[in-house]
């Protein structure tokens, strides 16, 4: 049910792309343009949910170990894990959706490697693609430190973090 | 009607001519002389740092050698370490970008020619500072990370370890002043028709890195700074005995370093990226991820600054998160490793030595990089900390991710840089040497490691099993340096007979091969219009063809040998490269060299501490920047040609006083500067106050004063709030009002300061807490004082010539830092009174 659906879209993106200068395509149409915001959030809302996964953790385990708040902490250690990657998927849910409104006016690339390699030509699906793909590294990065969560003893004895 | 245009082109080709005369290497600001300074003054350094490096290992070739005493080999070892990381390879990766970056992108300088020159001009006068040391027979030996206690006046009272932390500065200003000008050239001056999917790779390795620097050179600044201030017993931030902590140091030290690896590391990946793709004779393979594996990196590079501290006792599961980002980091790096061997595979490899470098660099890096997950993992760390493995490690990943790229980068493009050839067979020696003698110095240090031998110590004892390791590391050494010296007769022969090398020796892709060898100053007398990723591989003329968009070709047309009388390039959009305006760009000036002497007296001072040095050092830097931001005739002759001109042809406007000016992208780069800053001082508070000290602390300070300057940092936003409104909306405006009230509230503001510290009642030489409070509140002072200072030159404009769009843009620029330092206000006065009541 979902592909068809989404077919759909890049269909009807088509045609509103064929409607415009299909030779700027690459340049400017309205199915390439993406606002400012949208841009940095799917470009870099990945990097930032990690990164401030990566402060706020280290912070408050810094915290939990010297005033010996450890049962929250585990909890509450995870709970930012989680909000971290509800933050990366969303950031990847935007990108793809963007990605699929602008690849149509995705030029051909003549060169088999590339093309396998999935690489794009147009400027919207190239920051696309790269922000979605980010999302997938840096939800690895959280899934990486949540691991430790639960596989380490939070504070070592007598020493703070 | 071509008489005219003859004339036009000879006007234009003076007005980019670099100043004559015997002062003209001082006024120089061109980016191409300054970036050819800077490579042979960060060559010297390599070479200067290479020998420390064969000192200490003669001294190691033998057990018990009596080569250098172990203070002396104390001070190599930090030396080396010194002059490796802040005087070569920053600088010179730094040299590349200005060199080559203008000509990737197709323009004709960098956005900030004077800066480019500062850059050069601070970063020769710390480097000569810092070895300086060596005539006073004090050379720094706290090593290159200089950890406390052990470079605290306690036990390091000589001024070895203040040489190292002043000239550090120095060239730590050098690095920032070089990332914003980088950062706003590569987003905003490119050819048209480069949009960031046509950006060359290392445009976006350089952006990228500059980023990084923003964010990592500006906390070691602090960290240098509290340090310094520490040492003077002013403060006692890392003083255990007094509540601070040693360990914040380490934090503060390493979320510079770590980043400082990729700082190095990325750029590398850009030459390699280039020097890959152009001898496969095929694009790079998926650019897209080669761009996205750097961004990933820039991010998890600063999540890793940990993993140089596992040994010292933190949580496990604090570790455990920083192992998983060392891992994570892994994958990036392996894109881009995997990236250039699909290049090499489907390409059709023509193997000329700049390939060579790049491919030994790439098996070198891969050796360290494994090294690196190894170390990752704590348990292993653990039993490898401070041992040889690391040694080993460090330099697989440094030598091989840095240091032979770097000599790729240099044999492919030097001959761009001189116009001559390097010599094929001497450079297949040359690199044979490196690689072979790099092997042999290096890889037995993985084993030597493992058998337990310390980094750091001067001499190991016979009967060991170290022998035989340390005479090969030796030997290897050795000739490693054979081949570096190899690299300079190649240099000194092309020089003096090499083959001409003409345009484009390796038939490359992008556009600084489309100019004569050595470009002329001017780079690009016709702008190139861009339509791909590799205009000269795909494109078959780079001017205007039928179909362009109009706008591209006017903007062509304009700068066609022009502007003739003063010295203009485009700028474009951030993503698209469409043409919006002209930057104008100064053509000489001698202010940048008398700045960094000024500054340079200044960083003196702190050392010798006699008054009248220090006033002359103020006298000096204070008369620079009025020289500095004195108006610049040919902006003036600039502005009014934008006057005159305008009828019906559509002209792109001169990019001043608006939101497209270089100068208001520079200034958003120093509020990132600002906020990072701010966030330093904010860390150091919460750890210290976070710390179990011995030393009670404070209660939280009386409200009063702290109360009142809140109200009067809100009026300072709101008189902003009002200079910003007249700007965009109010064209007959004089702005003097809302300058003189945002100026007033920010001299109060100035003054509050002291007001507020003495309101804490603390004393700064009495706890690590006390430290911290004044860091905020002295960081807020100083960030105002800075602000007041910019004010006096937009009041002088709105007195003196309210109509002009410069004193528009200097006034422009005034919001945004007087925004930040309104937010600097509010989070410091925030911290200092409100938490300690909220957290009781």
């Amino acid at each position: 049910m979902k592909p068809t659906a989404h077919h759909a879209t890049s269909q009807t993106s088509a045609q509103h792309a064929g409607a415009g200068d299909a030779s700027d395509a690459s340049d400017a149409s309205d199915a390439g343009v993406v606002s400012l915001p949208v841009l940095l959030w799917t470009l870099l809302g990945s990097a930032l949910a990690w990164s401030l996964h990566l402060g706020v953790s280290y912070a408050l385990l810094a915290y939990a170990c010297t005033t010996g708040w450890q049962q929250g902490a585990r909890l509450a250690l995870g709970l930012v894990s989680v909000l971290a990657l509800v933050c990366i998927a969303w950031s990847a849910w935007v990108a793809r959706r963007r990605w699929h409104v602008a690849r149509v006016l995705d030029q051909p690339v003549d060169d088999v490697w590339n093309a396998r390699m999935g690489e794009r030509s147009s400027r919207t699906s190239f920051l696309m693609v790269t922000g979605l793909f980010l999302s997938l590294l840096f939800a690895i990065g959280v899934v990486y430190s949540a691991i430790t969560l639960y596989a380490l003893p939070l504070c070592a004895a007598g020493l703070s973090a | 009607m071509r008489e005219s245009r003859e004339k036009q082109q000879r006007a234009f080709e003076a007005t980019w001519d670099a100043p004559k005369g015997p002062f003209g290497v001082f006024r120089t600001i061109d980016n191409m002389p300054i970036a050819v300074r800077y490579m042979v003054t960060s060559f010297a350094f390599f070479l200067i740092g290479g020998i420390l490096a064969l000192v200490m290992r003669l001294q190691l070739s033998r057990p018990d050698a009596g080569v250098v005493d172990p203070e002396t080999y104390n001070q190599l070892f930090t030396m080396h370490g010194t002059t490796m990381m802040f005087l070569f390879v920053i600088p010179f990766l730094e040299a590349f970008a200005n060199y080559v970056i203008p000509l990737l992108n197709g323009t004709r300088d960098l956005p900030f020619p004077r800066l480019t020159a500062l850059s050069y001009w601070t970063y020769l006068f710390g480097g000569i500072y810092i070895y300086s040391s060596f005539l006073f027979g004090v050379a720094p030996d706290g090593g290159w990370f200089a950890y406390v206690p052990l470079t605290l006046k306690e036990f390091s009272p000589g001024p070895g370890i203040d040489f190292w932390d002043i000239g550090l500065s120095v060239a730590e200003v050098a690095a920032i002043g070089a990332a914003a000008e980088m950062i706003v050239g590569i987003l905003r001056m490119r050819a048209p028709g480069m949009s960031l999917n046509r950006l060359p790779l290392f445009c976006w390795a350089l952006l990228i890195t500059s980023g990084m620097i923003v964010f990592a050179f500006t906390p070691l600044i602090v960290g240098t700074a509290m340090l310094e201030l520490d040492r003077k017993e002013l403060t006692r931030f890392f003083d255990a005995g007094y509540g601070g902590d040693p360990l914040l140091w380490q934090h503060i030290f390493w979320v510079f370093g770590h980043p400082e690896v990729y700082i190095m590391f990325l750029p590398a990946v850009g030459i390699l990226s280039h020097v890959v793709q152009t001898f496969s004779r095929r694009p790079v393979m998926s650019y897209t991820f080669m761009v996205l594996a750097m961004i990933a990196t820039a991010f998890l590079g600063f999540g890793l600054w940990v993993h140089h501290m596992y040994a010292t006792g933190l949580s496990p599961t604090g570790m455990g998160f920083f192992a998983a980002a060392s891992m994570a980091v892994s994958i990036p790096s392996a894109i881009q490793v995997f990236g250039w061997i699909t290049t090499l595979w489907a390409g059709r490899p023509v193997w000329r030595t700049p390939l060579l470098f790049g491919i030994g660099g790439i098996v070198i890096f891969i050796v360290g990089g494994v090294t690196g997950v190894m170390v990752a993992a704590v348990p292993f760390d653990l039993q490898a900390h401070d041992t040889y493995f690391i040694v080993a490690h460090l330099h697989y990943v440094l030598i091989g991710g840095v240091i032979f790229p770097i000599f790729a980068g240099l044999y492919y493009w030097v001959p761009k840089f001189s116009g001559k050839l390097m010599g094929e067979r001497l450079g297949r020696w040359n690199f044979g040497l490196m690689f072979v003698g790099f092997n042999v110095a290096f890889f037995p240090m993985h084993l030597s490691g493992l058998n337990g031998m310390p980094r750091r110590v001067y001499a190991y004892p016979a009967g060991m099993g170290l022998e035989l390791y340390n005479l090969i590391s030796t030997i290897g050494a050795f000739v490693f340096a054979l081949g570096v010296l190899l690299f300079l007769v190649n240099v000194y022969r092309s020089l003096r007979s090499g083959e001409e090398a003409g345009n484009d020796p390796w038939r490359g892709d992008s556009l600084e091969w489309s100019q004569t060898s050595p470009p002329p100053n001017a780079q690009f007398a016709v702008i190139p219009v861009v339509r791909s990723r590799h205009p000269l591989w795909d494109q078959s003329t780079l001017l205007p063809v039928e179909g362009d968009d109009p706008a591209v070709v006017a903007a062509v047309r304009q700068l066609d040998h022009a502007p003739a009388h003063w010295r203009g390039s485009l700028i474009v959009g951030t993503l698209d490269g469409r043409p919006l305006a002209i930057a104008h760009l100064p053509r000489e000036s001698r202010w940048p060299f008398i700045m960094s002497v000024g500054l340079t007296i200044l960083f003196i001072s702190a050392l010798v501490e006699i008054r009248w040095v220090v006033l002359l050092g103020v006298a000096v830097t204070g008369a620079a920047i009025v020289g500095w931001f004195w108006p610049v005739d040919t902006e003036t002759t600039a502005i009014d040609e934008q006057r005159v001109s305008g009828g019906s042809e559509v002209r792109l406007p001169l990019a001043v006083g608006d939101r497209s000016a270089n100068g208001y992208w520079g200034t958003c780069v120093l509020v990132a500067i600002i906020a990072t800053a701010l966030a330093t001082f904010l860390s150091a508070y919460f750890y210290l106050g976070n710390d179990p000290s011995p030393v009670p602390r404070a209660e939280a300070p009386p409200l009063g004063i702290a109360l009142l300057t809140a109200i009067v940092a809100g009026f300072s936003g709101a008189a902003t709030r009002w200079l910003t409104h007249q700007i965009d909306h109010v064209a007959s405006s004089t702005r003097r009002w809302p300058l003189g009230m945002l100026f007033t509230s920010v001299i109060a503001l100035v003054l509050l300061s002291v007001a507020v510290w003495r309101d804490t009642s603390l004393d700064a030489t009495a706890s690590g807490y006390a430290s911290s409070v004044l860091g905020l509140v002295g960081f807020a002072g100083t960030l105002s004082a800075a602000c007041a200072g910019m004010l006096v030159a937009a009041l002088a404009w709105a007195w003196r010539a309210p109509r002009d769009p410069r004193g528009r843009g200097v006034a422009l620029n005034c919001s945004l830092i007087a925004y930040a330092n309104v937010a600097v206000w509010l989070v410091v006065l925030a911290t200092v009174h409100l938490w300690p009541r909220v957290a009781g």
